[in-house]
């Protein structure tokens, strides 16, 4: 398997912190995932380049994750096996907002 | 803006019309363009009362579902008027002067939401170009309204007195494209910043409203339900999203100032249409 690139990632911070010290992307439960029997609906629908496919076992993985959109949650609730889940977004905000008072990156 | 006639049903001996008429002489106190009108006097037609109900801006306080305050109005001739209704929500709160001021202040942002539509009437779509920042890239031109705060997320907040306004920035909506349908969350939602809010559709994409403040809904915007192009031709006016109440206005601080956000808006952009070539 080819190693992930993030040479996609459209900025390198979000809210003035290192987008790589924020961990929010996708997780993708492969139990659930079936690809949508090669449809891939999450892939057609995420502008960021986040997903790819595995099409020899029917299901997306997770290639640039630090495309994801901090906050966005629209894959999960347009994916029509509940495959996909985020990270508690509170906490993710108590790591910005702590990262930016000890002052910044 | 001119004088205001607010006129209050005569339901004084109901609990409703009580609050009506309480909250209309608060308002008169607090605003000395705002004359307390009588329906008596109105029904009489008696001629001070008659000249300051034409020459006013007309807002009616209907205690209860009969409406009287606003169909005398109407059987008056003003076909303009603002009319507010004593809701059930409004009556189960407790304590007199807490009801007395949420009428109030319902009667205070319907006068502004008027003012605000009538303003956006008249001015161009864009209001004037002295408003904003302006980068032009490649063919696209990309707006940001000064004076307004802009979430990483593109999507912005502007301060009108105690509440927040927000909207999607003009480069969502470009990046979106024709936007043909927006879903809207309820009013008294609470939400907390970052939290996804309803969201919107285009031909291109679907993107969740992401809030860039704390607080609860007190409006939404319910052209938007019939015609969600006004995302699209008028990104920081009419296009709005919602109003909040802020849990904490010192929050606005997390987001960036129209400077910093056009820099970072022209870089996103360019990443945008490179994606393309």
């Amino acid at each position: 398997m080819v190693m992930m690139s993030y040479e996609e990632t459209p900025t390198n911070t979000f809210m003035g912190v290192d987008r790589k010290k924020i961990h929010w992307w996708p997780f993708i439960d492969s139990d659930k995932c079936d690809g949508c029997a090669g449809e891939y609906d999450c892939l057609k629908f995420c502008p960021h380049r986040v997903f790819r496919p595995i099409k020899n076992l029917l299901v997306i993985e997770v290639e640039n994750r630090y495309n994801c959109v901090v906050f966005c949650r629209a894959c999960q609730k347009m994916c029509p096996k509940d495959a996909i889940s985020f990270p508690n977004k509170s906490d993710v905000l108590k790591l910005i907002k702590d990262v930016r008072s000890a002052g910044g990156e | 803006m001119g004088r205001k006639y607010v006129l209050p049903c005569a339901g004084y001996d109901r609990p409703g019309g009580k609050i009506g008429r309480e909250a209309a002489e608060l308002l008169a106190d607090e605003d000395p363009e705002v004359v307390v009108g009588s329906v008596a006097a109105l029904f009489a037609e008696r001629p001070g009362e008659v000249k300051d109900f034409r020459s006013s801006q007309v807002i009616c306080i209907d205690g209860c579902s009969v409406k009287c305050a606003s169909k005398l109005a109407q059987a008056r001739g003003n076909k303009d008027m603002l009319a507010v209704e004593v809701t059930d929500s409004i009556a189960a709160i407790e304590g007199s002067e807490e009801r007395r001021s949420a009428v109030a202040e319902s009667v205070g942002r319907l006068y502004q939401k008027t003012i605000s539509k009538a303003t956006s009437d008249i001015l161009p779509k864009d209001f004037n170009d002295s408003a904003f920042l302006i980068e032009k890239i490649d063919k696209f031109i990309l707006k940001v309204q000064k004076s307004l705060y802009y979430s990483d997320n593109d999507f912005w907040a502007r301060v009108e007195g105690e509440d927040v306004r927000i909207g999607a920035s003009d480069l969502l909506q470009q990046m979106a494209s024709d936007i043909f349908f927006v879903e809207l969350a309820e009013i008294g939602k609470k939400v907390e910043f970052g939290d996804d809010v309803g969201g919107f559709e285009s031909t291109k994409t679907a993107i969740e409203i992401i809030t860039p403040i704390s607080g609860t809904i007190l409006e939404r915007n319910e052209l938007l339900e019939n015609n969600p192009e006004l995302v699209n031709e008028n990104p920081y006016g009419t296009g709005w999203f919602y109003l909040l109440k802020p849990d904490d206005i010192d929050e606005l601080e997390l987001l960036k100032d129209a400077s910093e956000y056009i820099t970072y808006a022209v870089e996103k952009a360019k990443h945008e249409l490179g994606k393309k070539v």
